[in-house]
């Protein structure tokens, strides 16, 4: 494909590019690669999960608008932090219309577990979410990618563009949050 | 940087929570709206890149879709979504089926280290029934004739399709599904060449739904 998100007409103020540049084989494979991953992150960042399916779309059409100043191999990055503006957006809309239900995590099946054991599991995964949904969303960003998605620090800090400092302190905080809640939240659980 | 140990590998309770992320995997039903969409775009970017183009402001993703990037493949993400819910919703494990083909589009082969994310991935079991939430009521029946048709033309005879379509306007006049209906035929249209007439029903497309209730 030659053209660079050719820019075509004019929409009022608004500007309009074709999509006729797209490559549609790179865009495919990308959206198949990293679609799990993406839908995940975007879980765990707190979207609930009616609109999760509108979550990832919208990740997916700033992808298909900006696929070609993507870098190859950066494909990863992109999405990532396309995904955590995206709920930045999504969290403020939501707070608008009401607060954050997480109540609604998706039952997923899970043969492994027997059924009491997978009750359990998603007693704790709401939990999970609401200990998470008490950091704010970039303290919550970099240790979702740190702890559940096991990125690198450096990683973490070319993905969000942020100092390493920055990313470091910002996870040394979350931690410390993240585990008084969390003994805090299983003790009543268990109680 | 000195990278702390995870806490998914400290015992206690923050282990405990952080495994039970571990359920966090997309459905079926979310693998095919993602499947659908890049196809969709696929599709889009081949044949319509100069009719339709994509906003680059931020605006409504779903009207942004359908307005600016579905036309010809449209129905793959309604049709695949509302299908999804509604065949999840009955409970029926069929659901898995007639899902991969709703929602394979009859998208440009891909290249061949281009895995689709509808063929490469098993079937999983749908969700439990309370937790779907169908967003629009279309009756089984209209389903199923939209799913033959876009079936047919996944096979490639979109002279059969363009039929079967026929077939569903005539029997609802005003059915649940036109739209779907209306993109599948362009769909077909623009498969059998002619090309004026996919052109000319697209225009109808964008002035008849200029924001396609996608989103509930």
């Amino acid at each position: 494909m030659s053209r660079v998100l050719e820019r075509s007409f004019n929409l009022g103020h608004a500007p309009v590019t074709t999509l006729g540049g797209l490559d549609g084989s790179r865009f495919r494979r990308v959206v198949s690669e990293h679609f799990e991953v993406l839908w995940r992150f975007l879980r765990r960042l707190g979207i609930p999960d009616r609109d999760l399916d509108d979550a990832v779309q919208e990740v997916v059409l700033v992808l298909a608008r900006k696929l070609e100043q993507v870098q190859i191999g950066s494909e990863r990055s992109f999405v990532l932090s396309t995904a955590v503006r995206v709920a930045s957006g999504f969290r403020r809309t939501v707070r608008n219309r009401r607060e954050v239900d997480d109540s609604e995590l998706i039952e997923v099946e899970s043969p492994a577990l027997g059924p009491e054991a997978l009750a359990e599991k998603q007693r704790l995964r709401a939990v999970l979410q609401r200990v998470l949904n008490e950091l704010p969303l970039e303290l919550r960003a970099v240790f979702v990618l740190y702890e559940l998605e096991e990125l690198t620090m450096a990683e973490i800090a070319a993905t969000l563009e942020l100092p390493p400092g920055t990313v470091a302190s910002r996870l040394r905080r979350a931690r410390e949050h993240f585990e008084l809640a969390a003994s805090r939240a299983v003790g009543e659980l268990a109680s | 940087m000195n990278e702390p140990r995870r806490l998914n590998r400290s015992g206690g309770a923050a282990q405990l929570l952080l495994d039970s992320a571990s359920l966090d995997r997309p459905g079926a039903a979310a693998r095919h709206h993602a499947a659908s969409l890049a196809a969709t775009a696929s599709t889009f970017a081949r044949t319509h890149s100069n009719v339709a183009a994509l906003s680059s402001r931020r605006v409504h993703p779903v009207k942004t879709l359908v307005v600016w990037l579905a036309v010809g493949a449209a129905a793959s993400v309604t049709l695949g979504f509302v299908a999804s819910k509604l065949l999840g919703s009955a409970g029926t494990l069929s659901a898995a089926a007639p899902l991969a083909t709703l929602s394979s589009v009859p998208a440009p082969p891909p290249a061949v280290a281009a895995p689709d994310i509808a063929s490469d991935i098993a079937p999983e079991p749908p969700r439990p029934s309370a937790t779907l939430k169908p967003r629009r009521a279309a009756p089984a029946d209209e389903l199923r004739e939209i799913e033959a048709a876009r079936a047919t033309l996944a096979r490639g005879d979109a002279a059969r399709a363009l039929a079967q379509l026929d077939a569903y306007d005539a029997s609802h006049p005003s059915g649940h599904l036109e739209p779907d209906a209306m993109a599948l035929r362009i769909q077909a249209l623009t498969k059998s060449g002619r090309e004026t007439e996919a052109r000319a029903l697209t225009s109808e497309f964008f002035a008849k739904y200029p924001g396609h209730p996608l989103k509930r």
